[in-house]
Formats: C-alpha cells, sequence, structure tokens
C-alpha cells in the first residue's frame, strides 16, 4: 500500500506542474477571449465594421480556455459538488463511496474516449462558418478534456482507496 | 419510465452522491443514456461542442465574472460602501441599512451572488461585526440575505443561463429582475428597521453635513457603471452580450486609470479567477446540454406538461408548487444546474399553462437564490461563515428572518406578475 502512495505521491507532483501550466495556457486564452470579444464590440461600434473574424476567434478560443481548464487547471474538489452525504459518513464509508463514484465515472470516460476521439475525427472534412478552422482540431479540446478528466478520477479514485486502507491498517493496529 | 432514463437520473443521481463533481455526473450519466439506448457515444461530443459552439450569449458569462473580480480588487465595493454609509447610516441598524444598499448598489454592476459576498458585502460584515457591535452570527446573515439581491437586480448571470435554455430576451429579463430586486432590498431595510427596536440594534453615526457631497461624489463613477450597462442594453445601443465586454473594459478602466488601485499581479490573478470560475460553470453548461438532450429525446418535458394539465394545476398553484420545489432544490444544488437542467423540462407546461417565460424565468431565479441562504445547506450560509470566520451555527440562528422576509417577497412576486412584467412591456418586449 505504501508504494501506491509513494507512486500517487509522485503522479500528484506531476499533476501540480500540469495545473500551473494549464493555469498559465488558460489565463493567457481567456484574455485572447476578452480581446477578441472587445474588438468585435468596437468593430460594430466604433469602425461599423463589423469583425465576424473576432467573433469567431473569441468563440473557439473561449471552447479551449474553458474545456482545459475545467480539466487540467481546477481540481477535482474545487467543481460544484454535492458532499452532503460523504461528510455525513464515516471516513472510511466516505472514501469507499467516493471512490467507488470518481472509479466508474472516470472509468466511463476512458472507455468512451475512442468514440469521442472517432466523432472528432470524422469532422475533419468541416471547417468553422468564418476562420475555415478545420472541425476537428476545434472540437479536439473535448477529447483532450474527456482523457484529462477519466485520468483524474482514476488518479482521486485510488486517493480514495489509499484512505481507505490506511484507516483499516490503524483500525486492526 | 424507459431503461434509459431509468439509467440517466440514477448514475446522475448515485455519482452526484458519491461527491463526483456535478458536471462530469452529468456527462458521465449522458454516455450511460446514449450506451443503454444503442445511440452514438459521439453524440455527447456533437450536442455539447455544437450547442457551446453556436451560444454567442454565453461569452457573457466570463465577461460578466471578469469585471465582478475587476471591481472586488479596484477600491469600488469601498467607495460605494462609504456612499450607501452616508445616506442610511444613521437609521436604527445603521451597518445593517448600509450593508443592503450597498448591496443593491454593486448588484448593478455584478451578477453573481458569491461576487457580492466576497467582495462588498464582506467588507460589511467585518464593519458590523468588528465596528457597529452586531452579533457576528446576526451580521453574517444579513449579509448573505443583502447579496441574494445580486442576480435579480440585473446584470444577472443565472438570467443569462435560462435565457439561454428558454429563448427568452435577456434585455427582457434584465429589465424583469429591476422591480423585484428593488422590493427585496426595501423589504430587508423595513425588516431591519422592524428587528432594530426590538433587539436594540446599533445606530450608525450621522455623517457631518459638510461631508456628505464628497462622500457621495467618491461613487459616482462607480454608479457610472450601470448607466453605462443597461442603458446601453435598453436604449439598443449593445447587445446584453456586449454590455458583458463593455462593463469589464469600463471596470478595468476605473481601476486602473481613474482609482490606480490596480496592479499587474492582482489584476493577473483576477484572471486566474475569472478563468476558473467560467471554467467550472462552462463545464456545468457541457453536462447540462447531454442531459437535455437526453431529457428531451424521452419527452419528459412533455409528459410533464400533460401531467400537469391533466391534473387540473391552475398557473398559481402550479407557480406556488415550483415555489416550494425550488426553494427545496435551491439549498441543495447548485443554481446553474437547476437552471440548465430543469427549465427545458419545465418550459412546455410553462407556456401550456399561458404563464409568461419571462416572469416565469425572475420567479425561478428568485426562488433559488432564496435557497442559497436557506438552512442547513445554503450555499452563501457556508462561503459568508467561512469567509467571516463565524461559526455556521450562529449564522443559521439568525437567518430564518430574512429567508421569511424574502419568501414573502417571492409569494408578491409569485402572485402579481406587473412587479416583474411591467418594465420589460413597458420598453416594448
Amino acid at each position: 500500500m505504501t508504494s501506491l502512495a509513494l507512486f500517487l505521491r509522485r503522479l500528484d507532483r506531476v499533476g501540480v506542474w500540469i495545473e500551473h501550466l494549464a493555469t498559465a495556457l488558460s489565463a493567457a486564452g481567456f484574455l485572447v477571449v476578452v480581446g477578441a470579444f472587445v474588438w468585435t464590440v468596437i468593430c460594430r461600434y466604433v469602425l461599423h465594421d463589423p469583425s465576424t473574424q473576432s467573433e469567431e476567434l473569441a468563440i473557439v478560443t473561449y471552447l479551449w480556455v474553458v474545456t482545459l481548464g475545467a480539466s487540467m487547471a481546477i481540481r477535482l474538489q474545487d467543481h460544484i459538488s454535492f458532499d452532503l452525504l460523504t461528510s455525513l459518513l464515516p471516513r472510511r464509508a466516505a472514501a469507499a463511496l467516493a471512490g467507488l463514484g470518481m472509479l466508474i465515472a472516470g472509468a466511463v470516460l476512458l472507455i468512451a474516449l475512442p468514440y469521442t476521439l472517432d466523432y472528432i475525427a470524422f469532422l475533419w472534412r468541416e471547417k468553422t462558418a468564418v476562420l475555415r478552422l478545420p472541425l476537428n482540431w476545434t472540437y479536439l479540446c473535448f477529447g483532450i478534456m474527456q482523457g484529462a478528466l477519466g485520468v483524474k478520477l482514476v488518479l482521486e479514485a485510488l486517493h480514495q482507496l489509499v484512505i481507505l486502507i490506511s484507516d483499516d491498517a490503524e483500525v486492526s493496529a | 419510465m424507459s431503461s434509459g432514463l431509468a439509467v440517466l437520473l440514477l448514475s446522475f443521481a448515485g455519482l452526484s452522491l458519491a461527491r463526483v463533481p456535478i458536471a462530469v455526473s452529468m456527462l458521465v450519466s449522458g454516455f450511460a443514456y446514449l450506451a443503454v439506448t444503442g445511440q452514438d457515444p459521439g453524440i455527447v461530443t456533437d450536442q455539447v461542442m455544437n450547442s457551446l459552439y453556436g451560444s454567442y450569449v454565453l461569452l457573457a458569462v466570463p465577461m460578466f465574472i471578469l469585471a465582478a473580480n475587476i471591481m472586488t480588487i479596484s477600491s469600488i465595493a469601498d467607495r460605494l460602501f462609504k456612499a450607501a454609509h452616508a445616506l442610511v447610516g444613521a437609521l436604527p441598524g445603521g451597518l445593517g441599512h448600509v450593508t443592503v444598499m450597498t448591496s443593491m448598489l454593486f448588484s448593478s454592476m455584478s451578477g453573481s451572488a458569491l461576487a457580492d459576498a466576497a467582495g462588498p458585502n464582506l467588507i460589511a460584515l467585518k464593519m458590523m461585526r468588528d465596528v457597529g457591535g452586531f452579533r457576528p452570527g446576526f451580521a453574517t446573515a444579513l449579509t448573505a440575505a443583502a447579496a441574494v439581491i445580486a442576480p435579480i437586480i440585473p446584470p444577472s448571470v443565472p438570467m443569462i443561463l435560462y435565457a439561454l435554455n428558454s429563448g427568452t430576451s435577456v434585455g427582457a429579463l434584465f429589465l424583469g429582475g429591476i422591480v423585484p430586486g428593488l422590493i427585496m432590498g426595501i423589504a430587508l431595510m423595513v425588516g431591519l428597521l422592524l428587528m432594530a427596536r426590538r433587539r436594540n440594534l446599533p445606530r450608525g453615526e450621522r455623517l457631518p453635513r459638510g461631508q456628505l457631497g464628497p462622500v457621495l461624489a467618491r461613487a459616482i463613477i462607480p454608479m457610472s457603471i450601470p448607466v453605462v450597462l443597461l442603458g446601453g442594453i435598453w436604449t439598443g445601443i449593445f447587445t446584453p452580450t456586449e454590455a458583458a465586454a463593455v462593463a469589464a473594459v469600463y471596470s478595468l478602466a476605473i481601476g486602473v486609470l481613474v482609482y490606480r488601485a490596480i496592479t499587474w499581479a492582482s489584476l493577473w490573478g483576477a484572471v486566474v479567477e475569472s478563468m476558473r470560475t467560467s471554467s467550472s460553470v462552462m463545464l456545468l453548461i457541457a453536462g447540462a446540454f447531454i442531459m437535455n438532450y437526453a431529457i428531451t429525446a424521452e419527452r419528459l418535458d412533455r409528459v410533464l406538461a400533460i401531467w400537469v394539465e391533466g391534473a387540473g394545476f391552475s398557473h398559481l398553484e402550479f407557480l406556488l408548487m415550483i415555489n416550494l420545489v425550488f426553494l427545496a432544490l435551491g439549498c441543495l444544488i447548485d443554481t446553474g444546474t437547476l437552471i440548465l437542467v430543469f427549465v427545458p423540462m419545465l418550459l412546455p407546461t410553462v407556456v401550456a399553462l399561458g404563464i409568461n417565460p419571462v416572469h416565469f424565468g425572475v420567479l425561478m431565479t428568485i426562488n433559488i437564490m432564496i435557497g442559497l441562504i436557506t438552512p442547513p445547506f445554503g450555499m452563501l450560509l457556508f462561503t459568508l461563515s467561512k469567509l467571516g470566520e463565524v461559526p455556521l451555527r450562529a449564522v443559521i440562528a439568525e437567518v430564518w428572518p430574512f429567508v421569511g422576509i424574502l419568501i414573502v417577497v417571492l409569494l408578491i412576486v409569485t402572485y402579481v406578475p406587473a412587479t416583474v412584467l411591467w418594465l420589460p412591456q413597458t420598453f416594448g418586449f
């Protein structure tokens, strides 16, 4: 069990780096969204020449920002969740319930990932309306989000397993 | 109930209870539904991405969030607090009135109850507790109740989400929220006046006459934000989505150029925080899109409409039922989830009963917001108890009178639709 805990700790360190990187990228992307959006408004009302390019740039960048941000820049426990039941349960039971839930959710997302990627790859002929960006590349962020969330959920399930087993050890001791 | 629908609802409930993030629970339930009904799992990507790509109005959400965060790091909240203090601070229970008024002023600039709670309301809470001599539990409870007004007085993030799901005009919803928001604020202040005598609440100091003008003048620039914002929307100069960008840039310009209160570090912090909040909200919206697909495919919305019609409910009985259900759900489930999941389900019934969707949208928002301060699980109670370092038990003990006042306002708004519809109809919506 200790080796699993050590392994998870190392992965957590890597996770922190990924989180920092994703935060910086997503925040920079967020600024691009704000800039493009404001430019759209300026073009329409100040220059009287609506810019559909900046409008689409804002939307496409936003898709990437929120999918990367939601899956990699935010920890699972910082997402909105319903923790009433697990907070009422004893620690071991809560860890068992949360671990099972995370494992099932992570497994479903990872099992469904090939279908998602297949759908995204199928879009290679389609392009966005204005900037003519290939839709498969535009929508790839959803596949990345699904994969990242799946991995994080499985790892969180393992964390809960460590809590469950270590409590076991304390009880038996 | 079909097996697909059963799997959808059970997996969503089961995973949510197991502390899996609600948005992820929705996505996973969507995959499970598609697997059971033999549909291509690629539909999740199709529904989510095409809907997000096609919903330009959604870009207003991060912009309003950014605007609220920028206002928080600049000295806007402090100036509004001082202006409100100059106006109503001398009343019995003075700082309590200041808290409500500050919240109402800030509500017309930010669209989120949590932004209000973490910004100006936190300042008000600390002043009431540390300087004003208010009991910490009472001060926190009042602060939470005042924050409820934020998404009712426009702009409002929940109303944008409602508009997205119902096809209702954002401008009409924004207009519809003004009168109920003002009634809520006035009702809280009247309630406070009555409580002040009974509880011997401290009265604030009256500002010397010579200082009144300068203090109010310092708040004039922040108060121009709602004038520009809402004036721009209602005169048709820009759309509500574009108004969000104007709000962000305008508040940034005030913070940087006029007050010089924003540093690069604080600005980056506001951007990161806005990105995080927006991403969290958008994941929820993504999950809701696939849930809505399943609900529509199962015709659950139609079944509900037929059931309500068959049961012979009048529209007022239906609205009362909605009030009770959403007051209960609002203290358990997040605002965005409630609006995104339940609106598509209820809308056909609303239309069939002849209820105006703008009236219903404002009503639902008030309902859910009251849920945020309803014990034992109201999210605003948790947030302010944590931020203000006040024990939750003390807050819960004091919040009931405010919940009662807001429920009375809710009933007035429910049974007098003109409170919501008068302004939108006056402006031709």
